[in-house]
């Protein structure tokens, strides 16, 4: 019982957490679809499901980095098919520079990611989702997650 | 000094109600404003050379008292702070008569400057020096890797008491409802702040915004290096959108507005 237990936490230390904002009006629409097909990826990501990507402040995503999130992927509409025209002009913007910005704090760029998944695209969904998980696993936990010890000890 | 004041007198003569001016009375600077009737006084008046966030005053007297035209003497950071300002509609430059103050060169070591005098403006007193080629702390960090970086913030960070002086003192800073106050991203009470979100939503909110003029880091108890943060992150939307704050009245801030004018072809 015991000894399960530590391997129960052990496994939770380990394992990747993803956060992604998906657009309601193309890329949760493009989850779905992945879904519906049942189409094979991980599946530990918790989706938030906003109006549109440029809602997504970049406090959100420093706000999850908090929460001890490994990897953050913003996925919306492609440009031009914004339901809002411009809303994801913004997030192009946004995206780009807090990339940037992320390396100068110190938390590794990759663990943002910016996709435009149309809700025709299961098979990107899925794919990206593939793949950002991959990339999340092999740069390791993040290391503002709590249950790091590293950072505080300074 | 009184020939600075004597310039300021002839320039606004005529075109102001009142002078703002950090004067020293008895070894104490303090801000002061002078109205146009008691103008003589200014004879007497000893300038000061302390930096003081006057900008700040002029926002409020603005908001209060909208028609008011007020004299001013400003550097270099202080007119770049006025210009980016009235991009937000903060400040309303039409009332205000500048008169520039070149900075020291000992100034400029002291502040770290890159930008020690108001380009642009007409009537500006003093030599023009030149600004520091490169802030120091920056270079430092920057040849940090990344995990070293983020060890780096959080022995910075720790040393934060949350009193909030950076906000406080920023010309920049005139939300009236702050995010660093909002209990859902900064846990109200917890010193020192859980990294990353404190500091880092401010440096978010800084970028493009920030005119470098080095107020919070002078002010800052814990000797934070607040401002080469916020450089580090002016420098990336320089690189990116090819903007710098408080530099030219024409361009905007790429985090403003949408419209037609956001080009974003060239980032697909
Ligand atoms: S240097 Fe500090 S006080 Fe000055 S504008 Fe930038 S953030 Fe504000
Ligand atoms: S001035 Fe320094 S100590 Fe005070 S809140 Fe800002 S960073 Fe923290
Ligand atoms: S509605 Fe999908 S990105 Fe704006």
């Amino acid at each position: 019982m015991n000894k399960e237990g530590t391997a129960e936490k052990k496994d939770e230390r380990e394992e990747i957490k993803i956060l992604a904002f998906l657009c309601n009006w193309c890329s949760y629409a493009g989850a779905d679809l992945a879904g519906v097909s049942r189409l094979q990826y991980p599946a530990k990501v918790l989706d938030v499901r906003v109006m549109c990507t440029g809602t997504v402040s970049p406090y959100f995503i420093i706000k999850a980095f908090q929460e001890g999130i490994d990897g953050v992927l913003v996925a919306g509409c492609h440009i031009g098919d914004c339901h809002y025209l411009k809303g994801n002009y913004m997030t192009a913007k946004r995206m780009r520079f807090l990339k940037e910005a992320l390396n100068v704090f110190g938390i590794e760029k990759e663990r943002l990611r910016l996709e435009w998944v149309s809700a025709a695209e299961g098979e990107k969904f899925a794919s990206v989702i593939r793949d950002f998980t991959e990339q999340i696993k092999a740069l390791g936990p993040s290391p503002l997650r709590k249950d790091r010890e590293e950072v505080a000890k300074v | 000094m009184s020939d600075i004041l004597q310039k300021l007198k002839e320039i606004a003569d005529g075109k102001v109600d009142a002078f703002l001016l950090v004067v020293q009375e008895d070894g104490v600077s303090l801000p002061q404003l002078i109205p146009i009737d008691e103008m003589d006084q200014i004879d007497h008046k000893e300038l000061s050379d302390l930096r003081y966030p006057l900008v700040k005053i002029v926002e409020e007297i603005q908001e209060r008292f909208p028609n008011a035209r007020i004299g001013l003497l400003v550097r270099g950071c202080e007119y770049r702070a006025l210009i980016e300002l009235s991009k937000y509609s903060q400040i309303n430059l039409d009332k205000l008569v500048l008169v520039g103050r070149a900075c020291e060169r000992n100034t400029v070591e002291k502040c770290a400057c890159l930008y020690p005098y108001p380009y642009g403006l007409e009537n500006v007193v003093g030599e023009e020096n030149p600004g520091i080629e490169a802030d120091p702390k920056l270079v430092e960090i920057e040849g940090l890797d990344v995990s070293e970086k983020l060890r780096y913030w959080a022995s910075q960070f720790e040393k934060c008491i949350k009193c909030y002086g950076c906000r406080n003192i920023c010309p920049l800073c005139y939300c009236k409802e702050c995010s660093l106050e909002n209990p859902g991203l900064v846990v109200p009470g917890e010193v020192p702040p859980t990294l990353p979100a404190f500091h880092f939503l401010r440096a978010l909110d800084m970028a493009g915004r920030c005119v470098e003029c080095g107020l919070c880091e002078e002010v800052c108890p814990a000797g934070i290096p607040l401002r080469s943060l916020y450089r580090a992150l002016n420098k990336i939307m320089e690189d990116q959108f090819g903007y710098k704050p408080g530099h030219n009245l024409d361009e905007r801030s790429p985090f403003i507005f949408l419209g037609e004018t956001s080009d974003v072809e060239h980032l697909i």
